[in-house]
């Protein structure tokens, strides 16, 4: 079969994925964000114990970002469509416990897809590890206040651009971590640092390390190949598909970015004779 | 720009006097733990807040 033909039957197949407002994903962003907040009062007024709400802030920040992703990518409503407002507003509000602002996401992601594994072109590259180890060292090594890697590279990346998109993007990202820092020292400076340090500070470290390293270290791991079917890989994760965040399938997302996070598993089955006969590093999943 | 660079880089000073000293302090309180040098908990707080703060600060990374 030529190239072009295993192409087209691959979009073919990738197609009965796409389209429709992957309503898991909306409620998910909704009620996960939802949640965290009311986390506050719950904690604040004694109904529940501290080590209970840190426990469940820390699973809301890390699951946190993927509604957002799908955001990123305009899955919940395509730009320019009715829906639009609804896509970003699932995006914005997503994403309110990880303090990442939907357009620095958005326009660092989408630099990420078209330039993955590059080391000097792909925004998450700081990421990529020699092992997994490594790759836990990395997350922390990566948040560091002058780090190369991480936030950091994406607001020196942001300035170098200099276009209104990333001026915007890099705006949103110092408004967003000075509202962080500023919500978190007045809660502590009004007697409330213990709640403020595991209901947000401590919850968000251990969501960023998770968010690092299934979401971008392992799906590209060894980080070696460039272009279409060689800078993302099948795996088998420890964890299982679910509790890591579906990065298993993450190949399918990278070839075919529309495809809702809930059908990867389901369109990876379907093109993975495709993608073996491409010589994607599948990992015998 | 450059007056956000230098809020930033001066970031770990503040969210030690900020947000470490008081929690330090709030720690002390809640496990009922007496400051040495019959320090009060938030002089304490703040004493490690500024130090670590400033040494991160200097170094660019807290470890």
């Amino acid at each position: 079969m030529t190239s072009q033909s295993l192409r087209a039957q691959e979009k073919a197949i990738a197609d009965q994925f796409t389209g429709g407002i992957p309503w898991l994903m909306v409620f998910w962003g909704i009620t996960n964000t939802a949640i965290w907040l009311a986390l506050w009062p719950l904690v604040f007024t004694g109904v529940m114990p501290l080590w209970l709400g840190f426990i469940i802030a820390s699973i809301n920040i890390t699951m946190s970002y993927l509604p957002s992703h799908d955001a990123q990518h305009y899955i919940i409503a395509p730009k320019g469509s009715k829906l639009e407002w609804f896509n970003e507003l699932v995006g914005h509000w997503s994403l309110i416990p990880l303090t990442l602002p939907l357009r620095t996401a958005r326009i660092t992601h989408m630099e990420h897809h078209k330039h993955a594994n590059d080391p000097l072109l792909d925004p998450d590259y700081s990421t990529h590890a020699s092992g997994p180890l490594h790759a836990l060292w990395k997350t922390v090594v990566n948040r560091q206040p002058r780090a190369t890697g991480g936030f950091n590279r994406y607001g020196e990346i942001l300035q170098q651009w200099d276009s209104p998109a990333a001026k915007a993007a890099l705006n949103d990202a110092i408004i967003s971590k000075t509202l962080f820092f500023g919500i978190l020292a007045a809660l502590a400076l009004s007697g409330y640092a213990i709640e403020a340090a595991l209901l947000w500070w401590l919850p968000r470290h251990v969501a960023l390390t998770y968010i690092s390293f299934y979401l971008s270290w392992a799906p590209h791991h060894p980080a070696d190949g460039q272009g279409r079917y060689r800078d993302t890989r099948a795996f088998k994760s420890r964890l299982g598909n679910i509790w890591s965040s579906g990065m298993q399938y993450h190949i399918v997302h990278h070839l075919y970015p529309t495809i809702p996070l809930n059908k990867t598993p389901a369109a990876y089955r379907a093109l993975r004779p495709i993608l073996a006969e491409r010589g994607c590093n599948l990992d015998n999943i | 720009m450059s007056f956000v660079k230098s809020l930033f880089f001066f970031g770990p000073f503040f969210f030690g006097i900020a947000f470490l000293a008081p929690l330090v302090a709030q720690v002390m309180l809640k496990l009922e733990l007496q400051a040495p040098f019959a320090l009060s908990p938030l002089a304490l707080g703040l004493i490690i807040g500024t130090v670590l703060g400033l040494i991160a600060t200097y170094r660019g990374k807290w470890i």
